[in-house]
């Protein structure tokens, strides 16, 4: 069996690289024709041609009419049931939508819209890169977003070469597909170390308190909320009186600032360095904390906000 | 997740367990009880599961159930092979299977099954009330699979029926197709298994006093018949079936020690052959009918003519059976009759009917030939008061020949038949009695003759020297109506009559209609065999149906057919169109300035005016009326505006 799975395997590879070819590379809004639309019985039907075969076979032996119409029916049927399959994929458009990040280990998400411009139904869609999405009907007129997940295991760049949609609707013994090759890539950042090693020694900025307990002495009033203003600054308290969001606003900027330093791990091997500072950004990120990032060839200068996070991440990604 | 390793939910477990009752349960009327108590046991877990407070039944337990259930199945048949055997573990197996349903894929095992459940119905029967009754049938367990086999989300279900009823009336034109133009086989690959307890109301092999009462109220169709010309008068219309040699003084029956070929030389025809096509119910026995007499060298295939003549086949008719056959009305039967033969059809019980005997021996010390002594007991019958009843007084004795000539004088053809060949041999006469059918009738509708179990006959045979074998129907003699008219015309009126006989005209044309249509059924579904198959290519113009020929006739057919169904289908999926505004709407941006290039992908309406009206000034006004109208009947809940009126204003530029 060994030997018939590697024959396979390699033929559905040739098949692929084939495919691949033959389509180039998908971009955008993807109209599936029917030159690259396949179709095959799939094991459930194979299983239905084997009793179809009984039947036919026994109403042949015993000329028994009503049993050899039925067969007939049922070869009728699968048919029928071959052209339904298709329709459900032929014309359907796809948009390929933005690709997420997300950190080594954990799974990136791409997004798919699936459109119906048709005026009939489709049923059954689903698309599979190593899992599989959701499987949704398409009324005519209808769009739906899929996501697909994808499993990372390394920093950089992820490219997803190619992903399946495809329907084994109405009865399910034909699976119909269509290969699609995305100009997707993702960038997975490092895999953060666990929690436990807390960063080198901190620079505050002395215009301000770095003692959160003392913090009221500089609070210097309210103002209406901003995007990007932290959470934390927010007055609640307002909130639940008069739902309007304003946030507390402090003299001087009281925040904490730290560098991490690639070289300061001289103790650690390079993934984990890599690791340990995507942890600290981290956690400082989350604490609100400023940062700044200095690496072999690369220095980032202190900052805040998610953008600053992403471009920290990005250069470690990358490193 | 791939659909066939999901785990089994609720709405796949009812479509599933849907199917498969509602496919089993037809097979009640041939099987025993307890396939049906098992699986309504198996039927109840596996919904007790489902909710989750049950568990499926373990390995143990359910090895337990496999062999309790193929026991069951040997207890009852003593085998596994057989139809009924084997449709009762086929039931068996699928309520067991229901126990080890964890993933989708054991449920379209178990709906695979149940369209095998819907074929093994058509071993046991195949009227019009089975293959209408397979229809909903097969259309539960279509949607069943549809609603399961794919990953996709069940659909609601009058939704999911509709969309199966598609699938299946579109597959219904190839059906059609590859059932006229397959290619049929003439014999079986191998042995059909046999219904084994099938009870079916027909003639038997021997005649004892009642036995026929119980055909003659039996509406049940024997056989259907298609003359090639005109069909003989009722009178002539002899349906021979069996002989029976054998009398113990109270049953006639069949002589079997010396069953063998006929010699046709002893046969001779006095008229013309008449040929004919007679479509038999299976009645599973192996004799077949033919009008006196058959023509030996006419005989459908497998069959045969015994020395008694009478017309049999090799196997057993299991199913209907269609045959042609040649009859000559006027023959001659072995003018020179063997020894043995003679010697058993003058056989008797001495010492029972006594007085049967004493007549018969006046007779022959009366009359000088065995034609004058026939000719006296017919007169004994038409002349004293002998009655035609079909509720004769019971003959308990063993003299009942006695008791019927000399005490109650009332019957019907197997009382005279039976009483006269007695005579006959008392006399010295060879006699026996042929069972068979006699009448039947014509459908107008569509011409064809249908002899029903209530034309079930009795009469005589005596050998005559210089004639050999003629027949002579006692029965005849006292009723002559029984052969002119049939059953309903003979019987005295005031005498109640089987329900069939008594029908109103409506319901007698009503149910010509319904005999007619049933004709047609077996001609041209049941018995649509080889060559009823080249016959009907023939009459469709196709010259010479070879298997070859069919077959691509039949390709050709089914590529023409979903050729047309994928133009159904892409015509059903083409783009939807624009609304009427955004057509008109689109349409008037393209032309109002062709220089600019009409409206831009993402360029909104009051954008695209401004930069219009600023190239043509001359048409800013227009411009921005058709803006103003479209936006208002787009954009406002409640338009001012109608359609007609953008139309009016487009139009006036």
């Amino acid at each position: 069996m060994a030997w018939l799975r590697s024959i396979f395997s390699r033929l559905r590879a040739r098949l692929r690289g084939w495919a691949r070819k033959r389509q180039g590379p998908d971009s955008g809004d993807i109209t599936l024709n029917s030159g690259r639309i396949y179709i095959l019985p799939n094991t459930q039907g194979i299983a239905f041609g084997f009793l179809l075969l009984a039947m036919l076979i026994g109403g042949l032996n015993y000329n028994n009419s009503l049993g050899l119409a039925l067969a007939f029916l049922l070869a009728g049927l699968a048919v029928v049931t071959m052209h339904h399959c298709h329709r459900n994929l032929s014309r359907l458009r796809l948009r390929l939508g933005a690709t997420g990040s997300a950190f080594a280990g954990h799974p990136a998400q791409f997004s798919v819209t699936l459109i119906n411009d048709a005026r009939a139904a489709r049923f059954g869609l689903t698309l599979r890169q190593q899992s599989t999405s959701e499987c949704i009907h398409l009324e005519p007129g209808e769009h739906q977003a899929l996501s697909l997940t994808v499993n990372t295991s390394r920093r950089g760049w992820q490219s997803i070469d190619r992903f399946t949609v495809f329907s084994t609707f109405p009865l399910g013994l034909f699976h119909c597909w269509a290969w699609i090759h995305p100009d997707w890539r993702v960038l997975v950042y490092p895999r953060p170390a666990p929690p436990g090693l807390e960063p080198p020694a901190v620079e505050t900025d002395t215009a301000g308190s770095a003692d959160r307990r003392h913090g009221d002495a500089d609070f210097s009033g309210l103002r209406n909320f901003r995007d990007g203003d932290s959470p934390r600054h927010i007055a609640w308290k307002a909130f639940a009186r008069d739902e309007s969001l304003v946030v507390r606003q402090y003299t001087g900027a009281d925040v904490t600032t730290h560098v991490f330093d690639y070289d300061s791990l001289d103790q650690m091997t390079g993934e984990a360095r890599i690791s340990q500072l995507t942890r600290w950004i981290l956690d400082a990120d989350q604490r609100g904390h400023a940062y700044g990032l200095r690496l072999p060839e690369q220095v980032i200068g202190a900052d805040l906000g998610p953008i600053h996070r992403e471009r920290c991440l990005r250069a470690l990604a990358l490193l | 997740m791939k659909a066939a390793t999901q785990v089994v939910d609720t709405p796949r477990l009812l479509w599933t367990l849907a199917a498969l009752v509602l496919t089993s349960l037809p097979h009640v009327m041939h099987l025993p009880w307890w396939p049906f108590v098992l699986m309504a046991f198996t039927v109840s877990w596996r919904l007790a599961a489902i909710t989750g407070r049950y568990r499926l039944p373990g390995v143990v337990v359910r090895l337990l159930l496999a062999a309790a259930g193929f026991a069951g199945v040997l207890l009852s048949y003593r085998s596994i092979n057989g139809l009924e055997a084997g449709s009762a573990l086929l039931l068996v197996m699928s309520a067991l299977k229901l126990t080890e349903t964890r993933y989708v894929r054991d449920l379209v095992v178990l709906i695979l099954i149940s369209y095998f459940l819907i074929v093994t119905q058509f071993l046991f029967a195949q009227s019009v009330f089975t293959a209408l009754a397979a229809i909903p049938a097969v259309w539960l367990v279509t949607t069943a699979l549809m609603q399961t086999a794919s990953a996709a989300p069940p659909l609601a279900w009058r939704r999911a029926l509709s969309r199966s009823g598609i699938l299946l009336a579109q597959a219904v034109p190839l059906m059609i197709i590859a059932f006229v133009l397959f290619p049929r086989f003439s014999g079986p690959f191998w042995a059909i298994p046999r219904a084994e307890n099938a009870a079916v109301t027909g003639l038997s092999d021997s005649m004892s006093p009642g036995s026929i009462t119980e055909l003659l109220e039996s509406e049940a169709v024997a056989f259907r018949v298609k003359f090639d010309g005109t069909p003989p008068p009722r009178k002539d219309r002899y349906w021979r079936g069996l002989v029976l040699s054998n009398f113990d003084g109270r049953t006639w029956s069949v002589f079997k020690a010396r069953d063998r070929n006929l010699n046709p030389d002893t046969l001779q025809p006095l008229s013309n052959a008449i040929g004919y096509e007679i479509m038999l119910e299976p009645h599973h026995q192996h004799w077949l009918f033919a009008l006196e007499q058959a023509d030996p060298a006419s005989l459908p295939r497998g069959s045969y003519l015994t020395n008694d003549r009478r017309l049999t086949r090799n196997k057993p008719v299991t199913q209907l059976y269609q045959y042609r056959v040649e009859s000559w009305p006027e023959y001659s039967a072995s003018l020179t009759a063997a020894d043995w033969e003679m010697r058993r059809d003058t056989q008797f019980d001495t010492r029972l009917n006594p007085r049967t005997q004493e007549l018969a021996q006046q007779w022959r010390s009366e009359l000088s030939s065995d034609a004058e002594i026939v000719n006296r007991a017919l007169y004994l019958f038409r002349n004293e008061q002998f009655f035609y009843t079909l509720s004769p007084p019971a003959l308990n004795r063993d003299d009942a020949v006695d008791e019927f000539l000399f005490q109650s004088r009332r019957g019907f053809c197997e009382h005279y038949a039976s009483s006269f060949s007695l005579l006959m041999r008392a006399a010295g006469v060879p006699a026996r009695v042929v069972v068979g059918y006699q009448g039947g009738e014509v459908n107008p509708y569509t011409g064809h003759m249908t002899i029903r179990q209530s034309d079930a006959h009795a009469w005589s045979e005596v050998w005559l020297p210089d004639r050999g074998w003629v027949r002579v129907d006692p029965t005849a003699a006292v009723a002559p109506a029984r052969v002119e008219l049939g059953v309903a015309g003979s019987v005295p009126d005031g005498e109640t009559l089987p329900s069939l006989f008594r029908a109103s005209q409506l319901l007698y044309n009503l149910q010509l209609g319904w005999d007619a249509f049933n004709n047609g059924w077996n001609e041209w579904v049941l018995g649509f065999s080889r060559n009823k198959q080249i016959d009907f290519l023939k009459l469709l113009g196709m010259r010479d149906p070879s298997l070859r020929k069919m077959l691509l006739t039949m390709l050709a057919l089914i590529g023409i057919v979903v050729g047309l169904l994928s133009v159904h289908l892409l015509w059903q999926s083409r783009p939807r169109r624009a609304d009427a505004l955004t057509r008109l709407y689109d349409r008037f941006c393209r032309n109002i300035a062709p220089a600019e290039g009409g409206r831009r992908p993402a360029e909104a309406p009051l954008h695209f005016a401004a930069r219009v009206s600023a190239a043509h000034p001359e048409r800013a006004d227009l411009i921005h009326l058709v803006t103003n109208l479209y936006l208002d009947l787009r954009y406002t809940p409640n338009p001012q505006t109608s359609l007609s009126e953008l139309r009016r204003a487009i139009r006036s530029a």
